[in-house]
């Protein structure tokens, strides 16, 4: 545990010396989050603008759901991107051997080589986000507080196991670079109550790409609305999509080593 | 008649220092340091129609920059270029069409789609007419033995076929000029003298000019009967190989094939000893009197068998490249 | 530029395109955004229209929508950052074409591939929600060419913007940036007639609305007449700008290319 937080920190040290070479990277990220929480938030007024309610959620309740993506776009971004998305080109390039033959877990090694921490700007910005909406709500209770922050670990944990999942196809079709892009379509469906959907979309939306666990629930904890059926559900469900994508690394592993000479 | 002019030369890179370490990237994203790296210094050199020049040089000597400064890739810093009249870096169609430019290390050819696909764009591309475009094709295809593997997906071939592919491509709109940049490399040994009896037989064929960069000695030596050898972006000699040769290397090599063991002593008395391995020596003799010391050799030493050989060209660049830091230290 | 050239590069990328098949379906999943939306404002519509946009409206919008943003993608600003990074550019720029012609081709091959399978869910998607009407047929012919202008304004956009990849590193960022604003200003997530007025008016200086915008409503026909003549205009305008100042930045930008060497 000790030698894994310590290979973390370093991970973590030779991805900011590479990302500090590439400076405007960071200005043309943050210019891009910026706009892109901008966007999300105008987009809400001005469809509220229109209507008075969205699928039973007010301006103020969605606007926390608009930070809950925002915030899990961040994590993608400096994380689950920099590091899963890799895996396509290691199996393409033939240079999976290279993490294999590592005295360490080759599913640690493809999580945590290339955390991007450099551009923390995201996160301020998801978080002023969801606290605006929280405190125009009036539900910034420490109770609702605890709950957002252990359905945002199980969102992350879900997120990253759809990831990790999409990537690993990379082994048995190699060219799926794309693939692991369907993961933004929460951004867009993520913005809106699940419940403003048609009911066979709603579907859809929960067990097929768990928007609902992913960005509904946080929220509704946030929002004090949270009831006990979604709260296990998100949970069961995190645990649930964890244990596959793990299975199915270890599957792709075995898989590999046995194909290749 | 000169096809190419190259007047006083200059090619200077930007290039960003970092300081190694964390606290390096640091204060280099704060405040980023740009080095102005000459990469080319005041070159001249004049190519005539029809000749095959070969480019020597270590490492980041400045060929391949001298090469896409004449290809146009490159702007020049200071100094005059001068193609076919034209000036490269303006890429005007009609430069472009006549020349070509090979890179061993670069592919051109569409890497999901055949060979022959790629090359009718490449007849469009540079406006061939459709009589000649199956004529250059019949013919390449001969030379380079191409005709079972037109059909076949690129990513398919193997180095040494798309290589082959590769200068089919580069040809097939007659380019009066030839940039080679490393056409051999990885190759195995019998496709790397493929290509080079091609490149040959083309030269000869056609005229074109050939410019070639290489790592393998033996491609310049099989090809070239000029050579520029570039070094720290400059010019150190342009003249044919034998001529490098005998102007780099005062000694020639004398090569002993002994009847019996000889101590090393006994040998040191006639030259320098470069190599001694049980019955076979090598010593380096002056060039003016290397048949007098083979003379003396053959009257006292027990010798089966005598040769005397020019410095390996290898060799003589090796110590000439070797050399240059040393002086440049001492200035 | 000859005929015979630009038919030869798009007959390579049509085959490139056909063996990635696969990858054409997967952008088009990404590229939904206008069908969930139109999933949200259907439902929104069910108390009634909103705005001038019931339902049907709605419905035709979107999967017109979809349509014109499934027309104009282009990851031209992705080929520039890869060319300069990995010097894929030189050989493009040894041939006497102009590399813009390998892009716009790889973009033209790639679409002739996704529009077998963009149509019909357009045309299923009409069907299941009871929006299409034939009257509607007369507005294709302007429809076409207004898309295939606004083809031509996000590409020459990205073009320019794409030029960043010779001065920085990181050119990919600002794809990003420009996506954004069209979602925001294209009309993808909401109708930019339902945007306050005053918002519209600002739009109106901007050339998203003219990529996205702008051909849907020709098409559902909430444009008509000379409006739609004046439509076409700005496009040009667009273009024409746009065209200028990628001219101008590629010149330069090539200079920097070499000298930062090639």
């Amino acid at each position: 545990m000790k030698r894994h937080l310590k290979l973390i920190l370093l991970f973590i040290r030779a991805t900011v010396q590479i990302q500090l070479e590439y400076r405007s990277g960071v200005f043309g990220r943050t210019l891009a989050n910026l706009l892109s929480t901008g966007t999300s938030v105008m987009l809400l007024w001005a469809m509220f603008q229109q209507v008075e309610s969205v699928g039973g959620w007010s301006f103020d309740q969605a606007l926390v759901l608009v930070g809950i993506v925002t915030t899990i776009e961040f994590v993608v971004e400096i994380w689950f991107y920099p590091s899963l998305s890799k895996i396509t080109t290691y199996v393409q390039r033939g240079e999976f051997d290279v993490l294999l033959i590592k005295p360490v877990a080759s599913q640690f090694l493809v999580t945590f080589r290339y955390m991007q921490v450099m551009e923390f700007t995201g996160l301020i910005i998801g978080l002023s986000v969801i606290g605006t909406g929280m405190y125009r709500v009036g539900s910034i209770t420490p109770i609702n507080i605890l709950l957002l922050v252990v359905f945002m670990i199980a969102s992350i944990v879900i997120i990253y196991s759809l990831y990790l999942a999409l990537s690993t196809l990379a082994f048995w079709f190699t060219r799926i670079e794309e693939v692991a892009s369907m993961i933004w379509l929460h951004s867009t469906a993520g913005n809106y109550p699940i419940t403003a959907f048609p009911p066979w979309a709603r579907f859809l939306f929960t067990f097929v790409l768990p928007v609902a666990f992913v960005t509904n629930v946080p929220a509704q904890a946030a929002t004090g609305r949270l009831t006990w059926e979604w709260g296990l559900g998100g949970l069961a469900f995190a645990t649930f999509a964890l244990c596959g994508a793990t299975w199915l690394w270890n599957l792709a592993i075995r898989n590999y080593s046995s194909a290749s000479s | 008649m000169s096809i190419i002019h190259v007047d006083h030369l200059c090619k200077d890179y930007e290039v960003h220092q970092k300081e190694p370490g964390l606290a390096g990237s640091l204060r280099s994203f704060v405040r980023r340091k740009y080095q102005i790296v000459p990469a080319v210094k005041d070159v001249s050199f004049d190519i005539a129609q029809g000749e095959i020049v070969g480019f020597l040089g270590p490492n980041g000597a400045g060929k391949t920059t001298t090469l896409k400064v004449l290809s146009g890739l490159l702007y020049p810093t200071s100094g005059k270029a001068s193609v076919l009249g034209f000036t490269p870096h303006e890429r005007k169609a009609e430069f472009l069409k006549s020349i070509t430019m090979v890179m061993g290390q670069k592919q051109q050819l569409a890497w999901d789609m055949t060979p022959g696909d790629s090359f009718l764009v490449n007849q469009a591309i540079y406006d061939v007419s459709e009589a000649d475009f199956r004529q250059r094709l019949g013919e390449l295809t001969d030379m380079l033995e191409l005709e079972p593997v037109l059909k076949k997906p690129v990513r398919k071939l193997s180095l040494g076929e798309r290589m082959k592919c590769e200068l089919a491509g580069a040809l097939l709109h007659a380019p009066k000029i030839l940039f080679l940049d490393e056409p051999t490399i990885g190759l195995d040994v019998n496709m790397q003298q493929a290509v080079r009896r091609f490149v040959a037989d083309y030269n000869a064929r056609t005229g074109a000019a050939v410019i070639l960069t290489s790592h393998y000695m033996a491609d310049v030596e099989a090809l070239a009967e000029r050579v520029l050898v570039i070094d720290g972006g400059q010019l150190v000699f342009d003249g044919n190989l034998s001529a490098l040769v005998a102007e780099r290397a005062p000694n020639k090599v004398l090569k002993l094939q002994l009847a019996h063991p000889v101590s090393p002593e006994r040998l040191q008395v006639f030259a320098p000893v470069r190599m001694l391995e049980g019955l076979t020596a090598e010593l380096l003799a002056p060039r003016g009197n290397v048949a007098e010391i083979a003379a003396r050799i053959l009257n006292d030493v027990p010798v089966a068998d005598i040769a005397i050989e020019d410095m390996p060209i290898e060799e003589v660049l090796g110590r000439l490249f070797q050399r240059k830091p040393a002086a440049e230290a001492a200035k | 530029m000859k005929l015979r050239a630009l038919g030869a590069l798009l007959a390579l990328n049509y085959g490139i395109s056909l063996q990635y098949r696969a990858q054409s379906v997967l952008w088009m999943i990404n590229g939904t955004v206008p069908l969930i939306m139109m999933l949200i404002w259907l439902q929104l519509a069910q108390g009634g229209s909103i705005g001038a946009y019931d339902s049907t409206t709605f419905a035709q919008y979107f999967l017109f929508m979809f349509l014109a943003r499934q027309s104009t993608p282009t990851w031209v600003i992705y080929l520039m950052d890869r060319g300069v990074k990995n010097g894929e550019l030189s050989p493009y720029l040894l041939q006497p074409v102009h590399p813009v012609w390998h892009y716009a081709t790889e973009h033209w091959g790639e679409l002739m591939c996704r529009m077998p399978i963009i149509l019909p869910i357009v045309a299923i998607g009409l069907a299941i929600a009871d929006a299409w009407s034939w009257p509607l047929l007369a507005h294709l012919p302007a429809f076409i060419l207004g898309l295939a202008l606004a083809w031509v304004i996000n590409f020459t956009m990205h073009l320019t913007v794409g030029l960043i990849a010779f001065w920085s590193d990181n050119a990919l960022g600002y794809d990003t940036v420009i996506y954004q604003l069209y979602i925001m200003l294209g009309g993808m997530v909401i109708p930019v007639e339902l945007f306050p007025k005053a918002v519209q008016n600002a739009l109106a200086w901007t050339p998203f609305p003219y990529v996205l915008d702008f051909p849907v409503r020709v098409m559902i026909g909430r444009i008509s007449g000379i409006d739609v003549l004046t439509g076409f205009g700005i496009q040009l305008f667009w273009i024409a700008v746009l065209g200028f100042l990628f001219a101008w930045g590629w010149r330069r930008s090539l200079k920097r290319y070499s000298a930062a060497g090639a």
